[in-house]
């Protein structure tokens, strides 16, 4: 077998998020062939700047795009996103400016409309305008479900958070860095949801709050196996940033790429950590040496992504 | 650090540097300087960085403080390499304190790894400061006795060195303390 190299690795992982892309926009229903669906919970913004990033590639993600942006944009939370935004690249971000541009035009949804300035177009204006509604019928649609009952906002994200921890308990730090929300922001909005009593909280240091998933499940007509929280979002940053890091690197020595991956670890290893795949010390793994080891250990990321959370 | 990881390492540095188009010139002394002229086998722990040069006419000054990209790459290899944070230092760079060897900067030798050149002390400068810093140490019990014993310095060579010495502490004893050291090279070399 050749030696890993920074491009090899990315696009292992690349692949890997390509395929669940597709399979979170098969689930909502976005006219998309094939047969793959996601069990977890789908984070709708984290998806669309999966899709602004793998575009590029995959010109049919922006045909997608343009559909949701009309039908589906709705259903998004315009401070999540900003609140994302700087974990992806320049280039993905100047793509958002053409989402958003498009949802304020087709889907006429001015909260967009401070993004939708300055930025180039998403999709080529040639492509004919097509219309699919969201499908939330599926379980990994949950939190859009909830956004559709309960509104956009904090609330049923939480929600959707809480139901994917199975029951687990979790502390106000826990649930802002899976939401992205702001830390206040989301103790006064748990602190509320306690007082209406959607969700339980405990005496515990720190403080931490659970729902009861049986009740929920029957409201929600929740499967057996209710859908699990992935931190879909760190899983796409960590890709789009591998994938920048590769196409930088061109024809750098071995070392040069190894060096790059160590950089994007430092800033993504969220992606592992929180959906508890191993990672490799990098410390142990010097020089060029460390491209084999991150390269195992995104073939296990990937299986995982694959097997376990589509 | 075998040599052969100093001139991994060094390149590494030279690397990272040539990737952000930048060049720097930098001069070594101490265990790194011996091991790269092939003077001595053993292992060191660091490289002793005496001076910064010109990139392009290789004229040393002070390295202290190394310029941020240097420093940045540097850091980057210490990190990728999972290396002691001072295996690269300027402690050595108090020697301009004092002042270098005469005619230091001519003699050096240099090597070219990626964005970094490397000035290695000639051996005459390296007599100089191995017999400088086992005179300044309690005893032959240290690595620098045996470094110097391996640059096998000649008599011209010892005398030299003692002379430059000896202009280095201003202390009562420290003529006597040099006279003894080169009795003791000289004795330890026959």
């Amino acid at each position: 077998m050749s030696e890993p190299s920074l491009a090899s690795v990315a696009a292992k992982l690349g692949s890997a998020l390509l395929d669940a892309a597709w399979a979170q926009w098969r689930t909502l229903g976005m006219g998309v062939a094939g047969t793959k669906q996601c069990r977890s919970i789908i984070d709708p913004e984290a998806l669309v700047f999966a899709s602004l990033w793998l575009s590029d590639t995959e010109p049919r993600l922006a045909r997608v795009l343009r559909m949701w942006a009309a039908d589906g944009s709705r259903l998004l939370s315009v401070q999540r996103t900003r609140n994302l935004s700087p974990d992806y690249s320049a280039s993905v971000n100047a793509k958002l400016g053409g989402f958003a541009r498009h949802a304020v035009d087709k889907g006429k949804d001015l909260r967009w409309k401070p993004l939708a300035q300055g930025r180039e177009p998403a999709v080529r204006e040639a492509w004919k305008v097509e219309q699919a509604s969201p499908v939330l019928a599926a379980p990994g649609s949950l939190l859009l479900r909830l956004r559709v009952g309960m509104g956009v906002g904090i609330k049923p994200d939480v929600l959707a958070y809480l139901l994917g921890s199975a029951g687990a308990r979790r502390s106000i730090s826990a649930i802002a860095d899976a939401t992205h929300y702001y830390t206040r922001a989301v103790r006064r909005t748990v602190e509320e949801m306690v007082a209406g009593r959607f969700i339980d909280a405990a005496a515990t240091a720190p403080a931490s709050y659970h729902v009861r998933l049986e009740p929920w499940a029957k409201v929600l007509h929740l499967p057996d196996a209710s859908p699990v929280w992935v931190y879909w979002h760190e899983l796409f940053a960590l890709g789009a940033a591998l994938a920048d890091a590769a196409s930088n690197a061109g024809r750098e020595s071995r070392y040069l790429q190894s060096s790059r991956a160590r950089d994007v670890m430092e800033r993504h290893r969220l992606a592992f950590d929180l959906n508890g795949v191993p990672l490799a010390p990098a410390v142990d793994h010097p020089g060029e040496e460390y491209l084999v080891a991150l390269q195992s250990d995104v073939v296990e990321l990937a299986r995982r992504i694959t097997n376990n959370f589509l | 650090m075998s040599p052969l990881d100093i001139e991994r390492f060094l390149y590494a540095i030279g690397e990272q540097l040539a990737r952000v188009d930048a060049r720097y010139a930098i001069v070594i002394v101490g265990g790194a300087a011996l091991s790269l002229q092939r003077v001595v086998q053993r292992t060191t722990n660091d490289v002793d960085v005496i001076a910064i040069a010109d990139a392009s006419t290789h004229l040393i000054r002070r390295p202290d403080p190394l310029p941020d990209v240097l420093t940045g790459a540097i850091a980057r290899v210490t990190r990728d390499f999972n290396l002691r944070p001072d295996w690269m230092n300027t402690v050595v760079a108090q020697q301009w304190r004092a002042g270098l060897p005469p005619g230091f900067g001519d003699r050096v030798e240099w090597r070219t790894y990626g964005g970094l050149a490397v000035g290695i002390a000639s051996r005459i400068d390296l007599i100089f400061l191995k017999l400088f810093a086992v005179a300044d140490t309690r005893g032959p019990d240290t690595h620098h006795y045996p470094d110097l014993i391996a640059l096998r310095p000649s008599d011209p060579e010892l005398d030299a060195a003692a002379v430059w010495v000896a202009t280095q502490d201003v202390s009562p004893a420290w003529p006597d303390t040099v006279r003894k050291v080169v009795e003791h090279v000289r004795a330890q070399s026959r």
